[in-house]
């Protein structure tokens, strides 16, 4: 047992299982939110159930299974979507999800049920009883659970399908046509249906403004730090602000962008030019710029650390052999040093790209909104429109989440949402670290 | 060969102006930051006006004798200018009229308890009484529904007291002769003093934001004075300091913006919010420090190369990890799973490590039997892991129903905890798993670091693995370890996302695991958008955002002098 304890056994199995928990949990955490955001598409059965023994049998989505253990009784409950109503003066009902009990379910999934979609994003489960196909009004005619049919023109129908019916083939069709349009559509029913397409372009417009400010700011700094630079207290005192920049919590930047971007220059930019349109802000007022040139000073370390180690990496002697054969420190530089470590400067501006494609704390101050009825980018003079207030793949994230009336339509868009956020993330971050592998391997090699 | 040299110089000019711009862009934010909190620790003052904007039109007036004691007729009759009113007998005893419609209904009456008092009035707008007595002390007192609460005294100037004068809805001046001051009735505080001409002050007047003030000394001798009080919400202390507010039984910190507030006086104690931040990230640390310093322990000194290469680029991979998914995955999916399984959690947090224990000696002691070389296999751990967290499912019901009556919830509540959904344990956890990454890169590359030959050479003198690495490696890269772990300290500090989404948002004070809190990030980036520009509630923000900064900026510097240190304590070995 002595020798047991000495040779620390149960150390280094406690280090071992560290290990591996800290991985399972974000192994877990990832597969989570793969498996639940894909399932957001792919099509669910639909089941009939009855309210009570009169009331007529209703389609819904099954959600899942729900234990309610706070009332000590092991009664299992079905959690079931209804779908968007449409309310008629007979049909008194309560809201759109049900739990109902396992006797209120019937066993049997109609093949005629169809799920469909309007254009306004409200969704529909029915039984097909007849589909009008006159020219003038043609449609679906669909037993709602209510007392008639209801006839639902052709011409507001976005998608429908009868997913009782779909082969395993038929269902992998379908959830890619969802997803698509998913990235492709605008939001609608209150942030709940629809797509996330102006998040993505919002995001994408702020992060490539961003990159813009920040590139040639950090690569500068870069090259000063790295190749002009005498060794003094001043140069260090620049290096410690860099390291502590990158300290800096994005959403003391946040406040720091509002208080004197927003509100100092954005004022002052607004007296001086656009003083005909006070008190209504142009600049002075949370928007696209201001959010990119936060978030640039945000990931301005991220660029400088990612370019300096790339400069460094370079061979001392390449240098040398340049200023041998007569050229200035300047063409060195620019001919000699710079384009070989344009892959660290690429990588450095991919991690910031990064970085700020998954900040939302800053730019709830600086400019993001929930809805924003234009896009910065139109075809409308001067195209890009800087002062604009944008949507943002994160905050829509957390406004679906938070603010949303409904959390169970909810749930399963965001964790939808929160699978592209992640996959953008992630896939950025792999391009930047496969091309940092490339370029040490390559250095590797000259020395 | 001009041109080459001037391009030369354009350049170096240029990079170099770029490099101090970053130096200028972070003193840019400490200074701006520091230049907008100024103000609010600016002292009230009382300044000479120039007459032209005298013109303002003065709403309240007193003239000086009426309320003087000496003169007073008795019974005194103050009211506060809105609903409540106060009759004031010369021995003390008083009754309080609220008005109801268009009637004055008797609230409450009593003694004050004082057997005489020389001047009285009530606050404007407010429900506070205040008595000065003969030793120059003046007592306050509110209604809260039918009981008098007791303020803080407040001493004044040994002085002949000629009048108290309320000035705002916390303010009052006591005027004596050729001398005003002006205090402040929730904290105590002298604000502010004017020395007055000798000749007996006849009336003073105030103008409706109580800005500005004009005494008059006679029908053509007035002077208008400006009052200068720009955040009476933090004037006296209440930052740091309990307050005793009106309407409230005791002194405590407070977090209420305007809009929160009853009377729209916002009460900004950055106490609540402080300790919010200091328990999350506390708990967060709690979590992570250990699983994070032994993973990366392991990482480093047991797995194979291509092993340790793969973890620690998918850790680097998982810092980047987006926090507002974390935050949403706590309070959507962690936060509701602990509610139902919190005894599961408490019976996992004890059992798993008792059975590695466990297995560890049993499969110790089974090798030593069969005379081999008691190696670690990673097969038997995996499996006795496993095993413990299968026990635990299955122990956690029924010790739940033996100990708690079948809910660990319900006794809590008996013992009179209260668990609220959206708690410490959960932000523990959720902000554990994003700082975990931070801390697991730095003591990894601090322990991979550690020249070989120093554990090459204790390995050669017989230590075993771990002997090696408790007795040598370790302690040399403590001061690396120390800084990784201040690193995520500093993370924790600052990140936002997991705290608005899964605290609760409810200032509250103390460390109780299972109530959730109030940050001072999650307040920055949930009422700076809100807060008007120039109000106190966005400087005191920013004094919050400055705090932060301040705290963020000596653990980085704590952290970049820490492995400055190691990296030079490796180049020496």
């Amino acid at each position: 047992m002595r020798q047991w304890w000495q040779q620390g056994s149960p150390w280094v199995w406690f280090s071992a299982s560290a290990l591996l928990v800290c991985l399972g949990l974000f192994m877990a955490l990832l597969g989570l939110i793969a498996v639940k955001g894909m399932h957001h598409f792919w099509p669910a059965p639909l089941v009939q159930f009855q309210l009570t023994e009169q009331s007529r049998p209703q389609l819904g989505r099954l959600v899942r299974s729900v234990s309610d253990r706070a009332e000590r009784k092991d009664r299992a409950y079905r959690l079931v979507d209804r779908g968007d109503l449409i309310v008629d003066a007979s049909s008194q009902l309560p809201g759109r999800y049900l739990l109902l009990e396992a006797h209120q379910l019937l066993s049997d999934r109609p093949k005629q049920a169809v799920w469909v979609q309007l254009q306004d994003g409200r969704t529909f489960y029915g039984k097909q009883v007849g589909q009008e196909t006159a020219p003038s009004d043609a449609g679906l005619w669909l037993d709602l659970g209510m007392a008639a049919p209801v006839l639902i023109s052709a011409v507001e129908i976005r998608a429908y399908w009868l997913p009782n019916q779909l082969s395993f083939r038929q269902k992998g069709a379908v959830f890619w046509q969802e997803w698509r349009y998913f990235l492709t559509a605008s939001p609608s029913q209150n942030q709940s249906a629809g797509g996330i397409f102006p998040a993505i372009f919002g995001t994408l417009v702020m992060v490539l403004l961003m990159a813009v400010l920040v590139t040639p700011f950090g690569i500068l700094a870069a090259i000063y730090l790295h190749e002009y630079a005498p060794k003094n207290w001043l140069t260090q005192l620049i290096r410690t602000s860099v390291y502590n920049l990158a300290g800096i919590p994005s959403v003391v930047m946040g406040v720091f962008g509002l208080a004197f971007f927003v509100y100092v220059l954005g004022g002052s930019l607004d007296r001086l030019f656009y003083a005909d349109q006070l008190p209504a802000p142009t600049f002075g007022t949370p928007g696209l710029f201001w959010a990119a040139l936060t978030l640039a000073l945000l990931t301005l370390p991220v660029v400088i650390v990612a370019t300096e180690e790339g400069l460094s990496r370079l061979p001392q002697a390449q240098r040398l052999a340049s200023f041998a054969l007569g050229a200035t420190q300047a063409e060195t530089i620019w001919k000699v040093v710079a384009p070989q470590a344009a892959p660290a400067m690429l990588t450095g501006l991919i991690l910031a790209i990064a970085r700020a494609a998954g900040e939302v704390a800053p730019l709830m101050l600086v400019g993001v909104v929930k809805s924003a009825p234009q896009l910065p980018v139109d075809t409308q003079f001067p195209f890009i429109h800087l002062e604009r207030k944008f949507m943002h793949l994160g905050y829509h994230l957390y406004d679906v989440g938070f603010q949303s009336p409904d959390a169970e339509v909810a749930m399963s868009l965001v964790y939808a949402i929160g699978l592209v956020l992640l996959t953008l993330i992630l896939l950025l971050n792999l391009s930047a670290f496969f091309l940092r592998q490339r370029l040490r391997r390559k250095y590797r090699l000259i020395d | 060969m001009w041109t080459r040299k001037s391009r030369d110089c354009i350049s170096r000019v240029a990079v170099t102006l770029v490099g101090y711009s970053v130096l200028l862009a972070f003193a840019l934010i400490f200074i701006f930051l520091l230049w907008q909190v100024w103000p609010l620790f600016q002292p009230a003052k009382i300044s000479v006006q120039s007459l032209e904007s005298a013109s303002v039109t003065m709403v309240d007036s007193y003239s000086v004798q009426s309320t003087n004691g000496h003169t007073a007729t008795h019974p005194l009759m103050l009211d506060n200018g809105l609903d409540e009113r106060v009759q004031l007998q010369a021995d003390g005893y008083f009754q309080w009229y609220l008005r109801v419609g268009d009637d004055w209904q008797l609230q409450m009456q009593g003694h004050l308890g004082l057997a005489s008092w020389q001047a009285a009035t009530m606050l404007s707008g407010s429900r506070t009484l205040l008595v000065a007595d003969k030793n120059a002390q003046v007592y306050s007192w509110f209604r809260l529904h039918q009981e008098l609460i007791v303020r803080p005294r407040i001493t004044l100037r040994q002085m002949e007291l000629q009048a108290l004068i309320p000035v705002s809805a916390d303010s009052f001046f006591s005027l004596h002769p050729g001398q005003l001051d002006w205090y402040h009735v929730t904290t105590g505080k002298h604000l502010a003093e004017l020395q007055l001409p000798d000749t007996p002050l006849q009336q003073l007047q105030l103008s409706e934001d109580r800005q500005l003030m004009r005494l008059h000394w006679g029908p053509d001798h007035s002077q208008a004075y400006q009052l200068q009080w720009q955040h009476p919400a933090v004037a006296g202390g209440q930052l740091w300091s309990a307050v005793h507010y009106e309407g409230r039984r005791e002194a405590a910190y407070v977090w209420q913006t305007a809009a929160a507030a009853d009377d729209s006086n916002p009460r900004l104690s950055l106490i609540p919010l402080t300790s919010g931040t200091l328990k999350a990230a506390g708990y967060a640390m709690l979590f992570a420090t250990p699983l994070a310093i032994l993973a990366a322990v392991f990482t480093a000194f047991y797995l194979p190369e291509r092993w340790r290469y793969r973890t620690r680029a998918t850790m680097e991979m998982l810092e980047s990890m987006p926090t507002v998914i974390l935050g949403f995955i706590a309070a959507f999916l962690l936060a509701p799973w602990l509610e139902q399984q919190l005894m599961l959690f408490f019976v996992l947090l004890v059992l798993v490590p008792t059975v590695l224990v466990l297995c560890s000696a049993l499969w110790f002691h089974w090798r030593q039997r069969q005379q081999q070389q008691a190696e670690q296999p990673g097969a038997v751990l995996v499996l006795s892991l496993v095993a413990g967290i299968l026990t635990a499912f299955m122990l956690a019901p029924a010790l739940e129903h033996a100990w708690f009556d079948d809910s660990l919830l319900l006794w809590l509540a008996g013992q009179g905890i209260d668990y609220q959904q959206r708690n410490a344990l959960i932000i523990g956890m959720a902000m554990g798993l994003a700082v975990i990454p931070s801390i697991f890169s730095l003591t990894e590359e601090v322990v991979s670091q550690v020249p070989a030959s120093l554990t090459q050479g204790v390995l050669a003198l017989g230590a075993s693995r771990w002997q090696t690495l408790s007795s040598m490696v370790l302690p040399v890269a403590a001061p690396g370890i120390l800084a990784a772990v201040l690193l995520g300290l500093g993370r924790a500090l600052g990140e936002t996302m997991i705290l608005i989404m899964a605290t609760g948002n409810t200032p509250l004070l103390g460390f109780d695991p299972f109530e959730g809190m109030r940050t001072l990030t999650a307040s920055l980036a949930l009422e700076m958008p809100e807060a008007a520009v120039g109000s106190s509630h966005l400087k005191v923000l920013l004094l919050a955002a400055l705090l932060l900064l301040v705290l963020t900026f000596l653990i980085n510097t704590l952290v970049s002098l820490l492995r400055q240190r190691i990296r030079q304590r490796y180049l020496q070995l």
